[in-house]
């Protein structure tokens, strides 16, 4: 499946803990979406989230965070893992 | 009526209120514990909502109205501060979901009352978004917006209640007098625990 990485510019009062609770709520309704959120990166400071996904399309990457927490991405791009 | 009959927007109070009545009552009674007071405060809650009803802006109008029966039971406690700490009423809360074998039922009905119990227990801020989280179904956005409070706080405060109740649940499943982990029952509490404590889906 194709790999995406979305963007989230701004999670007001963002921790650690807050993310690792938004990627649980991921990992129980991925499988629904058939999509498997692979990883994700945060920046304390600046309330940003990079989440890696595997996903069909860029709709199923999307719909995963609608349907889990309602947090959507401002953006989402298809990528290529390097060797 | 006034204020309900002169506002701008193409929502009726009917439309944007009263479906959101039951929510609200469940809301008033996780954060009353106490089935008068809830009844009192949701009333007070719509008569407030009907008032105000200008103010309303559009968008979401569970939100909206869960955020002034909030507001509601806050102002009680102010009011009346022992109102929230009455017993809590296992009866009130637990699920009459029928269950085909009356030795399951009575043992999810137990780990469901112990669930109920630990989430009753928790400090008010906490109980609140757990409970608009998981029995509301309300996303992070629209708690952060009900109750005024970042999103991250939101969700932050959900990672260190869901962490807390499943550290009290497997205490108290797993303590003296508790379940013991060779018995079968101790994997249907886990299970329960499980979609209990760690989110809807």
């Amino acid at each position: 499946m194709p790999l995406f990485m979305d963007v989230h510019n701004h999670i007001e009062g963002l921790t650690a803990e807050a993310v690792a609770e938004a990627h649980q709520a991921d990992l129980k309704t991925q499988s629904k979406h058939g999509v498997k959120c692979l990883r994700y990166w945060y920046n304390e400071g600046t309330g940003q989230v990079f989440c890696l996904i595997d996903a069909p399309n860029k709709e199923a990457a999307n719909a995963v965070h609608r349907d889990s927490h309602g947090l959507v991405a401002d953006r989402i791009v298809e990528v290529v893992e390097g060797d | 009526m006034a204020a309900a009959t002169t506002h701008m927007s193409a929502q009726s109070f009917d439309e944007v209120v009263l479906p959101h009545l039951e929510s609200a009552h469940r809301l008033a009674r996780w954060l009353m514990r106490n089935e008068q007071d809830a009844e009192d405060v949701v009333q007070d809650a719509s008569l407030r909502a009907f008032k105000y009803f200008g103010t309303f802006t559009g968008g979401d109008g569970r939100a909206w109205f869960l955020r002034i029966v909030r507001n509601a039971c806050r102002s009680r406690y102010v009011r009346a501060p022992s109102a929230g700490l009455d017993p809590f009423d296992e009866e009130r809360h637990t699920s009459t979901q029928a269950l085909p074998d009356p030795e399951a039922q009575l043992l999810q009905r137990d780990g469901a009352s112990r669930i109920k119990r630990a989430i009753a227990d928790l400090p008010q801020r906490t109980r609140e978004i757990l409970v608009l989280r998981e029995f509301e179904g309300l996303s992070y956005q629209e708690i952060s917006e009900t109750l005024s409070i970042p999103v991250g706080t939101v969700m932050s405060t959900l990672w260190r209640a869901r962490r807390g109740l499943r550290a009290s649940l497997t205490r108290e499943i797993e303590g003296p007098g508790g379940i013991n982990e060779a018995r079968p029952e101790f994997n249907e509490h886990k299970e329960m625990i499980d979609a209990t404590v760690h989110g809807r889906a």
